[in-house]
């Protein structure tokens, strides 16, 4: 083999390899520039879209299908209390820029809220927004509803379901063990938490919505069923729930941790609180890739509900890095990726059409509620607007 | 300073350079390639984040991608022992030949920068290394890591079979640090 025969069979392996990289590992990071305005506005027609669908009773349009121009069937009320929030949220961004849009938005998520109103039954100590005629109540859709209670008050200083919030924080509480598990269910007959019933979300669902009733009321005990699950994230609930490569990116675990920062987080919480941004960070980074690479090769795109949930939880370990050292380090790369995560979010956003398809994310052609939700709360996220919940 | 200099240590893998010249460099020749393989990988330290720029990649993507490139050696040396490089008057082109003899500093570029000392894997740990501990970790790392490639292969006596178990054996050490790139670089926000 002479010479040149193994400068040029180098070459060759170089050039393969490095090709070989550019598709796969190193493919180029794609971060659309966004401005802070711009994701104010996409986030406003994601909620345009939430109200423009919304039905008589206070539903949203669930799920709809472009391609076939027409609603799926179906309906989750969990997701319905989410959106609810996700509404009362924009409406407290907007309410200074665009106060007239602002109440258009609020009165929307009344309506969604009379909806859960409608449908608040009492349970163990307290009460729980379930779906008419089941046979039990579930700890997520009421700690969504709590959740959305709580960004209305945000939203408008209004304490008038402060009752309803307590009701629905009592019954969370109680469906909270010794360990800091959050039991799924609760038996409507016997009034008694079903043992052995979990769920990986509602568990964080709950607490956050107990550390923001904290917030809201201190000094009436909430965070301490708070601060026990938070533990219980941080230590056990992945493997009691059989998630593969620990940490779950769970958003709720993240919002749940930015509440509890400010007065203080321990060890663990706070390497849990390290753990979740790094993992946020590098499913934003990866999305950042997925255009550049062969889409044979890849999963595909990710669904606006996956990517806007990665926004709020990394949002919210920033906000828990702003307030606590330990994290410190993270701040620019969390600023960065949150960024970026932004930019590609907005700019997957449909912008133009009919009504149904206007301001909506789609992927193959489907979109559901809780797409709109999460994006919109990430986006409004991704640039500080939501920080006031943390306060 | 110590990942840099462990990780250029497994990319340049002194034991794989010996074994793969097998004493037969001029220790001029020697000393001039092992010089411009470190400055290359200062240099290359030194260019890093414009290259990342240029890439459009962050430093945590660029050290998952160079974690790869040195597992995929690793696995090669473990598997296949040093590369086997044609005797020298095989190097030779037909032109060389009719020269006569080419002389010592013939062998500087062909073998022995390419593609025995710059190797990818050593362009991509210098890379990445330069983005995440700077220029100066780099030096470091390269002149302690090409300096022991040089006095390897000086030490290199006959015995090609015991060099070959050598390299193998430092494919283990070489794939635990290439893991740990790749899952360092992953867990980076």
């Amino acid at each position: 083999m002479s010479r040149r025969r193994i400068v040029g069979s180098t070459a060759v392996v170089w050039l393969v390899g490095f090709g070989a990289l550019r598709l796969s590992l190193l493919a180029p990071e794609v971060c659309p520039p966004l401005t802070d305005a711009r994701a104010v506005d996409s986030a406003a027609a994601g909620g345009e879209w939430i109200a423009a669908g919304q039905l008589r009773d206070g539903r949203y349009l669930y799920e709809y299908d472009r391609a076939e121009q027409a609603p799926i069937p179906g309906y989750n009320i969990v997701r319905h209390a989410g959106v609810t929030m996700s509404l009362y949220q924009l409406a407290d961004a907007r309410a200074d820029e665009d106060p007239t849009a602002g109440r258009a938005t609020l009165a929307a998520a009344d309506e969604g809220l009379d909806h859960m109103l409608d449908r608040l039954v009492p349970a163990g100590d307290g009460r729980a927004f379930v779906e008419r005629g089941a046979p039990t109540a579930r700890l997520g859709a009421s700690a969504l509803m709590a959740a959305a209670l709580e960004a209305r008050r945000d939203a408008t200083d209004d304490p008038g379901y402060d009752r309803e919030l307590r009701a629905l924080g009592r019954f969370l509480a109680g469906q909270i063990t010794p360990r800091g598990q959050g039991l799924e269910e609760l038996d409507l007959d016997t009034d008694a938490p079903i043992a052995g019933v979990t769920s990986r979300y509602a568990t964080g669902e709950a607490a956050w919505a107990l550390a923001r009733l904290h917030t809201l009321f201190p000094g009436e005990g909430w965070d301490e069923p708070a601060r026990r699950v938070a533990t219980y994230l941080a230590t056990e609930r992945d493997e009691a729930e059989g998630l593969d490569f620990p940490p779950w990116p769970d958003q709720w675990a993240a919002y749940l941790l930015a509440e509890l920062a400010p007065t203080g987080l321990t060890e663990v919480q706070a390497d849990y609180a390290r753990a979740l941004g790094e993992r946020f960070g590098m499913l934003i980074r990866s999305e950042s890739q997925k255009d550049s690479r062969p889409h044979v090769a890849v999963d595909p795109r990710a669904r606006a509900a996956g990517l806007g949930v990665w926004l709020e939880g990394l949002a919210s370990i920033r906000r828990v890095a702003e307030v606590d050292d330990r994290l410190a380090d993270m701040r620019p790369a969390l600023a960065d990726r949150l960024e970026c995560g932004a930019g590609i979010l907005a700019d997957r956003q449909v912008t133009d059409g009919p009504e149904e398809v206007r301001g909506a994310w789609f992927r193959d052609d489907i979109t559901r509620m809780d797409d709109q939700q999460h994006a919109l709360t990430g986006l409004l996220a991704s640039v500080g607007l939501l920080e006031r919940a943390g306060t | 300073m110590s990942t840099a200099l462990l990780i250029l240590l497994v990319a340049a893998n002194p034991i794989a350079v010996a074994a793969e010249l097998r004493g037969r460099v001029d220790r001029r020749v020697l000393a001039a390639g092992l010089a411009a393989t470190a400055l290359l990988a200062v240099v290359l330290a030194a260019a890093s984040e414009a290259l990342l720029d240029v890439l459009s990649v962050t430093a945590p993507t660029f050290r998952v991608a160079a974690g790869a490139v040195l597992l995929t050696v690793a696995a090669k040396w473990v598997a296949l022992g040093p590369r086997r490089l044609p005797p020298e008057d095989a190097l030779l082109s037909r032109d060389d030949a009719d020269d006569g003899d080419p002389g010592p500093w013939s062998g500087l570029v062909v073998p022995l920068l390419i593609p025995v000392l710059v190797s990818p894997q050593l362009v991509m740990a210098s890379i990445a290394l330069g983005a995440d501990e700077g220029v100066g970790a780099v030096a470091v790392g390269a002149v302690v890591a090409l300096g022991l490639s040089g006095v390897a292969t000086l030490l290199h006596r006959g015995r090609p079979a015991l060099w070959s178990i050598g390299v193998r054996f430092t494919g283990l050490p070489t794939a635990a640090l290439a893991l740990g790139m790749i899952v360092d670089g992953v867990k980076t926000v």
